[in-house]
């Protein structure tokens, strides 16, 4: 059997019926008992649970698994959008509905003159009913008049090199840092994890906000779909050498298949998507380009799969955020490290990467923008991008995983090193303006099945420890690719 | 500026991942001291040396526990029993330290990761020491009382069974769970030093809070290597585990203090 092809949701033929068939399964998954694992609240537990809902006997092994700043955040939302894909697949199947249906992507990153429509939710998930008065299952608390921004949806992260960030934070890496399974969100995300990710889960708000009902919003897996797609496009620019390691390989995640059976993958299973479960590929990502010639195989072990990061300067004060904008000031001391971008006798770094360090909140907090210029100077502040807060309750429980600590944003700002007097080492201080975005209004349209689950996103306030700055370098022992990575503008068809 | 690389080692026969390795701060600081404590103890057990961390209550006759208690304390031999104990610390503690040491690097400029480091490892064995001093007064509060009852050659069982009973508590998991966090640390001047000595110092209690009953309460009967072994086993298995699962580790504990009662002392040793 041929794989199954997932395709953009926008660009679906007219009198497609995946979305329809996507409609009646979801109505069919909410009627069954929350104890089946092939249920559609089962299946959103195994991402997360809010504490107030009892745990199904047996779900230990299988609930509250999400994997988040962590470099298993991409295999094993893949291994999870993959069982649900199989279990929704079976459904639409006994429904009557096709026998290849697939998950659709969205791709919000799209660019605008082709797909004027990319940055908005797809019209099938908009409005409580469907023309035939029927309700719409497709619906959802959530902000229905979205219209992401391009920070929002920016495709910066794809030009970061390494895989695995340093196990310290500092720098991000493209899949997060290089440390063992970690749940829920806590401590410093990877690059296409926070941006867009985590923004365009705060961005949507409503269940979406928040790591413990996100899934129950059936735009989730549409969202998700499009990261592992991204993942995809990352890949085939031609990752560097030993990206990836034994341990990382051998990591395995526990799900359920469409008969509700028990299911393992570990990550070696998770390279070649033609071969997971039923087996899938993408519309459309680029063709790969150097890739290892066999996936399953960990690097040499003298690979050096993390990037490494420096210290360059940090403020001097902790910053509590409301609604309004707050500047703070990092002094630099481009002396105390070993890497510039001036001195031909250091190393050049890869990347610049702004931290926002254990950031606390509780409930809902949305997004943060974030603004840099050399202090003093007078020059307007460059708007560098969006910090997502998604899963921000989670990290701050001081009773959590994380012991409160917080999360920490560490957002890819090489291209603007030269504007704020980083690469030829002129500057003594960048002032950093953090201004919080108004939380999305929501609309209360999920179904009726769904409505003891409420959204409160509580008061504003973020707490955020430290801002800094860090040098980073890509992996010293790398092997080169053969074809520098293309612009990801170019990539993303 | 070479002077602010991480001192390199070159031994050409190694590979560059054992190179960077052999050069980390977590190899200076968690794992050489842990194998210096390690190996100092099977030293001691190669040559028949016993060890002691506590303690051993006076014998004869005493008017009540109050007596007994003042006996065993004169009795104690503190420049073993602080030799013995501060090389079980060495040998056990620094591991556990791993992701603390790796953070307080990854936060610091790189000219002052080795003091920033310092100064949070400090800290933190001054908690433990603190801890430790109060722990052998507790042990041997209670070891005199299981004497007076006549109960001193279950003291292992009894103590690796109080140690099984915390590790599958609630309270245990909050704690461990406090352990895993953080501080923003700044980044320069006197202010950088005082909050590494703070940080090292919080997580000292979130550690002892955490850790102090499974290390000590095992120490109430006969101890020896295997005693120490399981304690670092379990301790280890936690920190490096995402929620461990602890049913295993209390098995461990008690059948390691059932195994107290069939073994003389010495066979641990």
């Amino acid at each position: 059997m041929a794989v199954r092809v997932r395709k953009s949701v926008y660009a679906l033929p007219a009198g497609d019926t995946t979305l329809d068939w996507y409609n009646k399964a979801v109505k069919e998954l909410l009627s069954r008992p929350i104890a089946n694992p092939t249920s559609w609240r089962y299946m959103a537990g195994v991402h997360g649970a809010r504490s107030s809902v009892t745990r199904p006997t047996g779900a230990s092994t299988y609930w509250d698994k999400c994997q988040h700043s962590c470099w298993y955040f991409f295999p094993w939302h893949r291994g999870y959008i993959t069982a649900f894909e199989a279990v929704v697949a079976d459904c639409v199947a006994k429904l009557g509905g096709p026998s290849d249906w697939a998950l659709p992507y969205w791709n919000y990153s799209e660019d605008t003159t082709a797909n004027p429509s990319a940055r908005s939710l797809p019209p099938a998930f908009v409005g409580k009913t469907l023309a035939d008065g029927s309700q719409n299952y497709l619906s959802s608390i959530r902000n229905a008049t979205i219209n992401l921004t391009d920070a929002i949806v920016s495709l910066n992260a794809l030009k970061v090199k390494a895989f695995g960030g340093p196990p310290g934070g500092g720098a991000a890496g493209f899949g997060g840092p290089k440390t063992g399974p970690n749940h829920p969100i806590g401590g410093t995300s990877g690059a296409l994890e926070d941006t867009p990710h985590n923004v365009v889960h705060d961005a949507i708000g409503g269940l979406m906000a928040d790591p413990d009902t996100s899934p129950l919003d059936p735009i989730f897996w549409l969202h998700h779909c499009n990261i592992d797609r991204l993942w995809e496009v990352w890949r085939n620019q031609g990752p560097p050498a030993g990206w990836k390691d034994a341990t990382w390989l051998a990591q395995t995640f526990d799900f359920h298949d469409a008969a509700g059976n028990p299911i393992t993958f570990a990550c070696s299973a998770l390279l070649d998507t033609t071969k997971i479960m039923h087996g899938y590929s993408y519309d459309s990502t680029p063709v790969a380009t150097a890739m290892i010639s066999d996936p399953t195989q960990s690097s040499p072990s003298d690979s050096q799969p993390t990037q490494t990061a420096e210290l360059a300067g940090a403020n001097a004060e902790t910053i509590s955020l409301v609604s309004d904008p707050v500047t703070t000031t990092i002094t630099l001391a481009l002396d105390r490290t070993t890497m510039s971008f001036s001195d031909a006798a250091k190393t050049k770094p890869s990347n610049v990467f702004l931290n926002l360090e254990n950031m606390t909140g509780s409930g809902v907090q949305g997004n943060i923008q974030v603004s840099v210029a050399p202090a003093a100077s007078g020059a307007d502040p460059l708007v560098v991008g969006v910090a997502g807060t998604f899963g921000i309750a989670q990290a701050s429980d001081p009773q959590g995983d994380h012991g409160g600590s917080g999360m920490t944003v560490a957002m890819d700002i090489t291209d603007f090193a030269d504007q704020i007097g980083l690469s030829d080492g002129s500057a003594t201080q960048v002032s950093v303006t953090l201004q919080p975005q108004p939380q999305p209004e929501v609309d209360s349209s999920a179904p009726d099945e769904l409505a003891d689950v409420t959204f409160d996103p509580g008061s504003p306030s973020i707490g955020i420890g430290r801002v800094s700055l860090f040098f980073a370098s890509d992996p010293d022992t790398a092997a080169p690719t053969s074809t520098p990575p293309a612009d990801p503008s170019t990539l993303i068809a | 500026m070479a002077g602010l690389a991480t001192p390199a080692v070159r031994a050409s026969f190694l590979t560059a991942s054992a190179r960077r390795g052999l050069s980390s701060e977590v190899f200076r600081w968690a794992v050489a001291p842990s194998m210096v404590g390690w190996g100092g103890f099977l030293l001691f057990a190669a040559n028949g040396i016993a060890l002691q961390f506590c303690l051993s209550p006076a014998t004869g006759e005493f008017q009540g526990v109050v007596s007994a208690f003042r006996a065993a304390l004169t009795g104690l031999d503190f420049r073993t029993l602080g030799f013995n104990w501060a090389l079980m610390l060495v040998a056990m503690m620094p591991p556990l330290l791993i992701p603390m040491i790796t953070y307080v690097s990854a936060k610091s400029f790189v000219d002052r990761r080795d003091l920033a480091i310092g100064l949070f490892v400090g800290a933190y064995a001054s908690v433990w020491v603190a801890a430790t001093a109060t722990a052998v007064l507790v042990l041997l509060a209670l070891q005199t009382l299981l004497m007076v009852a006549g109960l001193s050659f279950a003291g292992g069982l009894v103590g690796a069974s109080l140690a099984a009973l915390w590790q599958i508590s609630d309270a245990k998991r909050r704690a461990l769970n406090r352990r895993h966090g953080v501080k923003p640390l700044r980044a320069s001047g006197g202010a950088a030093n005082v909050d590494v000595l703070a940080f090292g110092g919080l997580h000292g209690w979130r550690c002892v809070r955490a850790c102090a009953p499974t290390m000590f309460l095992p120490m109430l009967g006969a101890h020896g290597l295997m005693t120490m072994a399981v304690i670092f086993i379990v301790l280890l298995g936690e920190r490096m585990t995402p929620r461990p699962r602890q049913l295993g580790a209390a098995v461990l504990l008690v059948l390691s203090g059932i195994l107290t009662l069939a073994a003389p002392h010495a066979a641990f040793g």
